[in-house]
């Protein structure tokens, strides 16, 4: 993806998680998704190549100017995000199976939890915790599923042997 | 040797992200830094409200498709209530002349007792559910000050956490990170609210303590965190089990807060 495209992304993210998703967050704490690692982990998983440390960085830097947080929350715990994905699909998990999928996504949402948690000094409680980990989860399976179908259909469409 | 510079290759493609999120993060604590960030807010939040705007409005097209049935009974309910709340009115219109007669015979000075208000329009939430908090487009040139009370609908709902020129975050009385002291409006008794995964809740209230079905709760001067006599809530249950020692009590506040577009921030009050 081109950084131009990279920055779009960021936005919509942005705008869906500090928008409808955060005031859904805000009046029932146990409907929080954290929508920036489930974005960064489309990328990072489905992607062979290329560079996803740098949509981790727009994605992170556009969340941290736009947060009141410390500077460099989003983008340190992105990054973080990044490595982990990376260091499971070199060495454990295959991408095309959704039972690895979604133990990676869990993973690295619970990697996500710990340290906004850790860096705020909040305390959600376990349930809360544990609620958000699988909604998040929930909700990166099926984007990865529909992601898939509609990668296989540009491939049909394009003439690509799948 | 071609094999040295493959190995190096790697390794400044692994560093390069860290070094420049350190850049970052040491450029934007200067104070220049702060400058940047309020800007970048008040940029970034406009599609932010645009979607928020167009997800609200879906929102409510969807809720008044389902709720056409109800609606003439939930009108016939409120002109009945509208009847009673201006029996009321004029009820406390004539305490309030009373109360003002009362005072100034008693010398009472009064300067303004809620404070001035600056309205300000919540501009996007936090990304991180538990973090309850949310952004308003006022800031410290619209004298704003951290630890000022905000309040939306006449009832206190946080206080401003961090400030920057024209934004401000707001810390929402669910944020686990708050406590607010607070006041039992009948049996005057002193407790803390905490927000958590019960909701609202009011702990270390003596056993012995009378509490009132739907006694009201207001906030205490206590800390110095909050003017005195702000509405938050009512009592809605007791939660505590029998062998605790302090009561804990369930609030009911009558602010959505999923539903906030515009608050009042109290400007003259100084708070923690």
């Amino acid at each position: 993806m081109r950084p131009a495209v990279e920055l779009s992304v960021a936005l919509v993210t942005l705008a869906l998680a500090a928008g409808p998703l955060g005031r859904a967050a805000i009046s029932e704490p146990l409907l929080s998704i954290n929508l920036p690692v489930i974005v960064v982990w489309l990328a990072s998983w489905l992607r062979e190549e290329g560079q996803p440390w740098r949509g981790a960085i727009i994605i992170g830097v556009v969340f941290d100017l736009a947060g009141f947080g410390t500077p460099g929350l989003w983008t340190i715990g992105l990054i973080l995000e990044v490595w982990l994905i990376k260091a499971l699909k070199a060495r454990w998990l295959e991408v095309s199976s959704i039972a690895h999928a979604a133990i990676s996504l869990l993973m690295v949402g619970w990697l996500m939890e710990v340290w906004l948690m850790l860096a705020t000094s909040t305390w959600p409680g376990g349930f809360v915790t544990v609620t958000n980990l699988l909604l998040t989860v929930g909700v990166g399976l099926i984007s990865y599923q529909l992601l898939g179908r509609v990668g296989q259909t540009f491939a049909r469409r394009s003439g690509q042997r799948l | 040797m071609l094999e040295g510079y493959r190995i190096s290759g790697k390794r400044r493609v692994r560093i390069w992200p860290l070094a420049v999120v350190i850049v970052l993060a040491l450029v934007l604590q200067l104070p220049f830094g702060y400058s940047v960030r309020d800007y970048g807010r008040r940029i970034l939040t406009i599609p932010t409200r645009l979607l928020d705007s167009l997800a609200n409005r879906l929102v409510t097209a969807t809720k008044l498709v389902f709720s056409i049935s109800d609606l003439a009974r939930e009108n016939q309910t409120l002109s009945i209530k509208v009847n009673q709340l201006q029996a009321q009115v004029s009820t406390l219109e004539a305490a309030g002349t009373e109360n003002e007669q009362l005072k100034r015979e008693l010398g009472f000075q009064q300067n303004s007792p809620n404070g001035q208000f600056q309205t300000a329009q919540v501009v996007s939430f936090s990304p991180a559910g538990f973090n309850q908090s949310l952004t308003i487009n006022r800031g410290s040139r619209d004298s704003v000050i951290v630890g000022s009370a905000v309040i939306a609908g006449g009832y206190l709902i946080g206080k401003i956490a961090t400030v920057g020129d024209r934004t401000a975050e707001v810390w929402l009385l669910t944020n686990r990170n708050l406590t607010t002291p607070i006041v039992l409006a009948n049996s005057q008794t002193i407790g803390l609210l905490k927000g958590g995964i019960r909701g609202l809740v009011i702990e270390n209230i003596p056993l012995d303590t009378k509490i009132e079905p739907n006694e009201a709760v207001v906030s205490s001067s206590l800390e110095g965190l909050f003017p005195p006599g702000l509405a938050i809530g009512s009592v809605e249950e007791v939660i505590s089990s029998g062998e605790d020692i302090f009561l804990t009590l369930r609030i009911l506040a009558p602010v959505k807060l999923g539903n906030l577009s515009v608050v009042s921030v109290m400007t003259n009050e100084a708070g923690g």
